[in-house]
């Protein structure tokens, strides 16, 4: 909760960026396919917090709006830059990582980057509810309550990006009922 | 009979209330399919966290740095805003009190002052009170000599929460003339009618 039924002041906005900059900047980092995008993006969205000086009443809201605004802008930035083709310049460069032999990276780099395609190439609605799913842990109702659906809507979303995801891999042909 | 692939995502998520998740719990352990499809889109979540592209720490930290250089420009910033919104005459001007009663005075004093000069008849000029105000100076102990021009009152005003209420009642039946620059000065300093200057103006005060 804000400590005042105001705007939130400067204490409220740094308490506000501990509780949810975490998830903000995955979440955009994934959905931008980029860390400095995300970190403008989620930078810019707390600039509008202050600057709007909305009278948020309680923390939760101001984290929902954060949310929304933060996808929105990240949805924005991967459809302005050409997502896929950069995606493929990561993948060819192949990504280092300190854990691991120079084999696994490979083999390990290449599934990843497979996935990160199959999710990029997912329509908008899905990837949101996939995101915030896999990389923000929200709840299906805290889903609902950032992109504005109801929670049926989000559990149907979750499950078709899933399915969509195991399309693109190949992989939905080994778990048929 | 398995469950829709919906409700097996679902309760990946752990999204489905009881008792159905504890149904769909015991139907897992006994048919492999649907086992494999939970594994399934497990697996999937967890390649895709696995799948470290960023640092997240750093990332936080600078965050956190540009936030506070935002935070602390912030008030300057809306302050200029304000500013520069505000058109040239859409600016208030405020002034303290007393100085604001001041110059009401003054401009009183003076309009008043011009408009009986310039009714003045020049031959014989007759002091006559025009102007009482009920301006009372400060005690002695307070001030040591009480003010007796405009600039002295200007500052004895300044220094003190003073209201001072003026009337001007101008004398019926007079005709003015106009001569020089009006001067405020104490009755009881005025020069007697037959010596005034044309351009003296005495202003009646009320001692207590």
């Amino acid at each position: 909760m804000f400590s005042s039924s105001g705007p939130p002041g400067p204490e409220d906005i740094r308490r506000l960026y501990d509780a949810v900059a975490p998830l903000l900047l995955r979440i955009a980092a994934r959905i931008a396919g980029s860390s400095e995008a995300a970190e403008d993006i989620v930078h810019d969205s707390f600039a509008r917090l202050v600057e709007k000086q909305i009278p948020f009443p309680t923390m939760d809201d101001a984290k929902f709006w954060l949310i929304r605004v933060v996808k929105n802008g990240a949805l924005n930035y991967a459809k302005r830059k050409g997502r896929e083709a950069r995606a493929y310049e990561r993948w060819w460069r192949g990504e280092k990582d300190s854990s691991g032999g120079a084999d696994e990276v490979v083999l390990r780099e290449e599934s990843a980057a497979e996935l990160r395609q199959g999710l990029e190439a997912l329509p908008e609605s899905l990837k949101a509810v996939l995101i915030l799913k896999e990389y923000g842990g929200l709840s299906y109702k805290e889903i609902g309550k950032a992109l504005g659906i109801s929670e049926g809507n989000v559990k149907v979303r979750a499950f078709r990006a899933r399915e969509a995801l195991y399309a693109k891999l190949g992989e939905g042909s080994k778990h048929v009922s | 009979m398995c469950p829709d692939r919906d409700l097996v995502s679902a309760y990946v998520d752990g999204e489905v209330p009881s008792p159905w998740r504890e149904r769909i719990e015991e139907h897992l352990g006994s048919c492999a399919n649907c086992a494999a499809l939970a594994d399934g889109y497990r697996e999937l979540g967890e390649k895709l966290r696995a799948d470290a592209l960023y640092d997240e720490a750093a990332m936080l930290e600078r965050g956190r740095a540009r936030l506070e250089a935002m935070l602390g420009a912030a008030p300057s910033q809306a302050f200029l805003r304000r500013r520069s919104s505000a058109g040239t005459w859409e600016r208030r001007v405020s002034l303290p009190l007393p100085l604001a009663a001041a110059a009401a005075v003054l401009v009183i004093l003076l309009g008043g002052a011009t408009t009986l000069l310039a009714l003045r008849p020049s031959k014989t000029p007759t002091i006559q009170t025009v102007a009482s105000s009920d301006y009372v100076p400060l005690p002695a102990a307070q001030t040591k000599s009480q003010p007796t021009n405009m600039d002295e009152l200007l500052r004895y005003l300044g220094q003190s929460d003073a209201q001072v209420t003026l009337t001007i009642k101008l004398p019926s039946g007079t005709t003015f003339g106009s001569a020089g620059n009006p001067v405020i000065m104490r009755s009881s300093q005025a020069p007697r009618a037959s010596q005034a200057p044309q351009n003296v103006m005495p202003v009646g005060g009320r001692t207590p």
